[in-house]
């Protein structure tokens, strides 16, 4: 019988740690979000969303994207800005022909983005947490989802 | 002042300059554009609504737009937009044309022709793509309300990590033509010129706007019929017909509340022209949509009076057969101008099947609560119970 109850015993403490495990430092995916210039620190959610919709007014970057019907790019319209991507369309629609502001740039991949953000300062973009980063690139938000 | 020769000399130095080869690198063009089909057909054989009818019809809102886009550097760029528009009562051509100066980033000043900024959605009324209906809804979106002016905007932006504010102010002048039940109307407004407030905090979005203009309406044969009046000395009732250099004036609130799950709309616009020989318009409209992945259900009310000035009655009857005619003619005219009393239910789905393509429906009840002239364009009114039902589909497209 105690060998019984230790058995049990063993396997819900194992089960616990496995879920401790599983949830603290295993596969939690993330997006970062980084930057090429080097007075911005970090930054909100709230803040980069206003970028996101606003442009550079209040901050020296402009905002880029990654291509439409990327998972990145679903997650971060939804967590970040907190709205759909054809709500995201339309409002863009909307800024373009109204001659107030044009759509962000968008790239199909990362590696086409990092490339533009190394040449181009002045942007502001998401990547994928296991991105190997360029040294001029700026971490400003962590996005845990 | 001859605004057409001024504006025409601005046009092709615009020109001009857009095409220059010398600007250099700095030069940038962008194009971008927009197409709808639209097709709608209405339940009713005695009466249309805003042009259709029971047979099938394609061509009251369907239209393509091209935008080109010449940026000479971060704060001057050139940009004009062509469009071709299958409804015939509606002008194809150069829609806008206008520079773009930004002496900071906050602050965008226009000059050219552009769109009216009266409702929330007049920037991009043709834009299909950027709304969730078919049609826009009528009881707001009067088709009285014309879309393009010549002057000058200015916007002013002041953006905060917790809201953004736009300030935006305009003058100018407006000449065209404009259709009201299918008859074409010579609209021309002076001194027009409104302000608009707007408001975002995260998702909520807050649109406010005032706008005047002297604007003046030239009826056919009304002006003659008045000067008769005049001479027989029935002053009041010549006034009455004047339709010249008229002030007028325009309210409009929005409100918008969207989320990941659903979203609010609602829009509410006040229209008084000084002159007896116009209604003066009040109407909303409330719109509830949910999202369920790439479609939206929605649900629209909307409600639109229009109310006209009493008549005066000056004129004896039975005195004479040549005051009879003045009276009957003066009559007829007053009993022409339009009112209204409309309410209406719709109910749409949006399906966005491509990252810039969508496929609408809706099907809208109009209930008109009088015999109106506004509302229903009516045959046949002994046979038409004022209630019909349009179903209408559209393909957007922007590119």
């Amino acid at each position: 019988m105690k060998v019984v109850l230790r058995y049990l015993l063993l396997i819900t403490l194992l089960q616990s740690v496995d879920i401790f495990t599983a949830s603290a430092f295993a596969d939690s995916p993330q997006i970062l979000v980084i930057v090429n210039v080097n007075n911005v620190g970090k930054l909100s959610k709230k803040q980069i969303k206003q970028i996101y919709l606003e442009g550079d007014i209040n901050f020296p970057v402009k905002p880029i994207n990654m291509a439409a019907g990327t998972k990145i790019r679903s997650v971060f319209n939804a967590k970040v800005i907190g709205l759909t991507e054809s709500r995201i369309k339309a409002y863009w629609a909307q800024m373009q022909f109204t001659g107030r502001a044009t759509p962000p740039r968008e790239f199909e991949n990362v590696n086409q983005l990092l490339d533009f953000m190394l040449n181009n300062p002045g942007y502001i973009a998401y990547v994928p947490a296991d991105t190997v980063l360029p040294e001029s690139l700026t971490i400003v938000y962590r996005l845990n989802y | 002042m001859n605004t057409h020769c001024l504006y025409r000399i601005f046009l092709a130095s615009l020109l001009y300059f857009s095409s220059a080869p010398t600007i250099g690198d700095e030069l940038k063009n962008k194009f971008s554009g927009y197409a709808r089909v639209v097709a709608g057909i209405l339940d009713e054989a005695d009466a249309t609504y805003f042009g259709y009818d029971d047979n099938i019809s394609f061509d009251q809102n369907s239209l393509i737009g091209v935008q080109g886009q010449t940026l000479f550097n971060d704060k001057l760029s050139v940009t004009g937009l062509g469009l071709l528009h299958s409804n015939s009562n509606t002008d194809s051509g150069i829609e806008w044309l206008y520079l773009s100066y930004r002496p900071t980033k906050a602050i965008n000043i226009k000059v050219g022709q552009m769109q009216t900024p009266f409702y929330s959605l007049s920037d991009t009324l043709d834009v299909g793509y950027t709304y969730p209906w078919v049609i826009a809804p009528k009881e707001v979106y009067s088709d009285f309300v014309f879309k393009k002016f010549r002057g000058i905007d200015l916007r002013y932006s002041h953006i905060t990590d917790d809201y953004s504010a736009h300030i935006e102010t305009y003058y100018g002048s407006f000449n065209d033509d404009v259709f009201i039940n299918d008859s074409k109307l010579d609209v021309e407004a002076e001194n027009l010129m409104g302000l608009i407030g707007e408001l975002r905090i995260d998702n909520l979005h807050l649109r406010a706007s005032y706008h005047i203009g002297d604007v003046s309406l030239e009826l056919p044969s009304v002006p003659e019929f008045a000067q008769s009046l005049s001479l027989s000395g029935f002053t009041n009732s010549a006034t009455t017909l004047d339709t010249d250099d008229k002030k007028a004036d325009f309210v409009q609130l929005s409100t918008n509340y969207e989320s990941l799950n659903y979203f609010l709309k609602a829009e509410w616009m006040k229209i008084k022209i000084d002159s007896d020989m116009f209604a003066d318009v009040r109407g909303y409209y409330l719109t509830y949509g949910h999202y369920f992945g790439n479609f939206t259900a929605l649900i629209t009310y909307g409600d639109c009076k229009a109310k006209l000035p009493s008549t005066i009655d000056e004129i004896p009857i039975g005195l004479s057969p040549q005051l009879d005619q003045l009276a009957f003619g003066y009559q007829s005219i007053m009993n022409d101008r339009a009112d209204s009393d409309t309410e209406s239910w719709a109910l749409g789905l949006r399906w966005d099947f491509q990252p810039n393509m969508a496929l609408k429906t809706e099907l809208k009840h109009i209930n008109s609560h009088s015999d109106d002239t506004a509302t229903f364009n009516n045959e046949n009114p002994a046979q038409f119970d004022n209630e019909a039902n349009l179903l209408s589909f559209a393909l957007e497209w922007v590119f």
